[in-house]
């Protein structure tokens, strides 16, 4: 790691926001740059001297007055966005009727086994309703 | 889901109901909202505005507001798109930059002056700090990502929620925005600031 890029890490490092490879990258080069180690420990306390600012109180009575106005304040009206409740309502039904026809399905594959060998040997050509899909029952087609 | 669960639960509350929990909110959050709204300001008459304004917005969309997040992190995102917000705007009413080029081509810093100030009066010492100055010079976005990791000590991740960006940019802001406050600090107190305090 040269300079440049331990510089343009050193803020994130400082921050122990960097991924455990480039943490230990940047401390091998700081550890011996003179002029990084200067940069870090500068940096460093530009940060402890923020997180020392005295903390700046509100005047007595600031809450007060907030809540005098925000009773005035007419809140927005509550709407539940119609779209995704649309969606949402769309999605339960298309998963119910995937779970319902998953369920009679599995119920009618084992029936049509029978079944569809029966039509074969009754009849060479079967055809299947589009409208159910691959679980539809198998319609024998006479000559 | 979630969202719409908010707006069920909130939906179900009476107004009285509504204006209590904000209440106890607004209670529990003031103080340590006020802190931020003076960092990201520098100014005690500005802040109080900021600070107000972000609660009248709150309360207009507390139905929003997802009980299960800290208020502290929600009020955060308001105060500081309002506070990018305004700065954006008075901004396009300046005609100079507080960064720009000097006559020998370096860049130089235009600092505000103090005494010109017409809310001189009601600034308190805290604000006289030269870091506080220094806050005050920055570009409003690089502000807000400092202090919300050296003052509020959030996490980047955290930031890039509260500031609705990436943590990429979050990182770019910080590191951009240290290095631009140690610029000003170098100009506005060399020596003793860093005798004093960078040493």
């Amino acid at each position: 790691m040269n300079c440049q890029n331990a510089q343009n890490s050193l803020s994130a490092y400082l921050d122990r926001e960097l991924a455990g490879d480039q943490m230990i990258a940047v401390r091998s080069h700081v550890e011996r740059c003179a002029s990084c180690e200067a940069e870090l420990g500068s940096l460093r306390a530009l940060k402890t001297g923020l997180a020392s600012l005295p903390v700046v109180e509100p005047r007595e009575g600031f809450a007060d007055d907030v809540m005098r106005l925000v009773r005035n304040e007419k809140p927005e009206p509550v709407r539940v966005p119609v779209f995704a409740m649309v969606a949402t309502s769309v999605a339960a039904a298309v998963l119910a009727v995937l779970l319902f026809n998953a369920f009679i399905g599995g119920t009618d594959r084992t029936h049509l086994a029978d079944d569809g060998a029966r039509f074969d040997e009754a009849s060479d050509v079967a055809v299947t309703n589009p409208d159910f899909g691959s679980h539809a029952p198998l319609i024998p087609v006479g000559r | 889901m979630k969202l719409i669960a908010t707006w069920i639960k909130s939906a179900g509350r009476t107004k009285e109901e509504r204006l209590e929990l904000f209440e106890r909110l607004v209670s529990a959050s003031n103080r340590q909202a006020h802190n931020m709204a003076m960092r990201l300001t520098a100014n005690s008459a500005e802040a109080e505005d900021l600070l107000q304004e972000t609660y009248l917005r709150a309360f207009r969309f507390f139905h929003r507001y997802d009980e299960n997040l800290p208020f502290t992190s929600w009020i955060y995102r308001i105060m500081t798109n309002l506070h990018i917000d305004t700065v954006r705007r008075r901004n396009r009413l300046k005609t100079v930059s507080i960064e720009q080029t000097g006559s020998d081509g370096n860049q130089t810093w235009d600092l505000p002056d103090q005494k010109a100030a017409a809310d001189c009066e009601v600034m308190t010492y805290a604000l006289e700090e030269p870091l506080q100055l220094g806050l005050r010079a920055m570009t409003a976005e690089f502000r807000t990502a400092v202090v919300l990791a050296d003052v509020e000590g959030l996490s980047y991740e955290e930031i890039a929620e509260v500031m609705q960006t990436s943590v990429g940019t979050v990182r770019s802001r910080i590191h951009r925005g240290r290095k631009q406050l140690r610029e000003y600090l170098d100009k506005s107190c060399p020596g003793r600031y860093e005798v004093n305090f960078l040493q």
